[in-house]
């Protein structure tokens, strides 16, 4: 078990390193640096104290703390998946833009008769 | 009055030529008229067809659907500042004397946006595309409050305040139904006339496929929860 924790808070602080590397970078606001930052230390202290995903299971009134994290992945995933799916969408429709652009600049138009 | 006609088109070599030669033959008095067709991506020769047709070709260089061709479309219109614009299928499934009955109540400043509609009068509609557009119909209306009898019908008619309302953002089959939701947001009138659609096996399987009713369900649903 102790060696799966300390691969596991290994893994987490890398990516906890890549928050701050983003953030650095301007590519990462405060708001998600804060969010993430969050979101990983909560792993960490799950990984070394289990017992506190029970405790707040039981104040939320889900029994087992495995079951809150289940839910809370699953809720986190879909929300994944949207926001993935809003980008593709935005992507596609970026693309529509550009090949709309393209098409509106050379349009081919009959060519008139000269007139006599 | 100038009068833009859009024809989107993918594929369509096999009848293009004589979907054009239909739509040029119509004469509407006191309107000036135009042909656009919105070549979207095709692999064949519809291109070539189309601009040999002698009429104002639009070439996507990829493929971007229903919704885009039409969106370029009404782009081109809207620069152009025409005053009326008619969306027409390329697959042949329209009768172009069709073209004067949707423009008559824009004409006639009965409407904003009107629908040539295929299931108003005893259509010859084969019966699962049938169930499939109340579906549609249905649907359409639980999303956006629109009530109409064919909201997939590709003959539609837009006045200019239709035109520099109506702002299409959906790429493929969905568009039919943004059409009228936005047309719902700008507060248009509304307006629905029975057409005679052609239902031949090239404009079967051309047109919408019945498998595709699940992922235009789904878009709309993402879009309008999106948006």
């Amino acid at each position: 078990m102790l060696y799966t924790q300390i691969t596991i808070t290994f893994f987490v602080l890398f990516a906890l390193s890549r928050v701050v590397l983003r953030f650095r970078e301007g590519k990462l606001s405060n708001q998600s640096l804060l969010s993430w930052s969050v979101l990983w230390t909560f792993v960490i202290v799950v990984i070394w104290k289990p017992q506190t995903t029970t405790h707040i299971a039981q104040i939320i009134g889900i029994g087992r703390g495995v079951d809150l994290i289940i839910y809370a992945s699953i809720v986190a995933l879909f929300y994944l998946i949207f926001r993935i799916y809003i980008k593709l969408e935005e992507n596609e429709r970026n693309i529509t833009t550009l090949i709309r652009i393209i098409a509106l600049f050379r349009a081919n138009k009959p060519k008139k008769k000269p007139k006599k | 009055m100038t009068l833009t006609i859009l024809i989107p088109a993918f594929n369509e070599e096999r009848v293009v030529k004589q979907v054009l030669a239909g739509v040029k033959k119509v004469k509407i008095s006191g309107v000036k008229k135009e042909i656009v067709v919105i070549d979207d991506g095709s692999t064949d020769r519809t291109y070539q067809m189309a601009k040999n047709s002698k009429v104002i070709v639009l070439r996507h260089l990829l493929n971007r659907g229903l919704g885009g061709a039409l969106g370029t479309g009404l782009e081109y219109a809207k620069k152009n500042k025409s005053e009326i614009v008619v969306t027409f299928d390329a697959d042949g499934q329209h009768n172009p004397e069709d073209i004067k009955k949707v423009i008559r109540p824009i004409i006639k400043n009965q409407a904003d946006f009107v629908i040539g509609s295929r299931l108003m009068k005893n259509s010859k509609m084969p019966l699962d595309r049938k169930i499939i557009n109340m579906g549609a119909n249905v649907f359409s209306y639980l999303l956006f409050g629109v009530w109409v009898t064919d909201t997939q019908s590709g003959l539609r008619a837009l006045n200019k305040l239709a035109i520099a309302k109506i702002n299409i953002k959906m790429n493929r089959m969905e568009v039919s139904s943004e059409f009228l939701k936005e047309a719902k947001k700008s507060h248009l009138r509304i307006k629905e006339i029975p057409i005679k659609a052609i239902y031949s096996k090239y404009s079967r399987a051309k047109g919408q496929q019945n498998s595709n009713a699940l992922a235009v369900i789904i878009k709309l649903l993402m879009y309008r929860f999106a948006n």
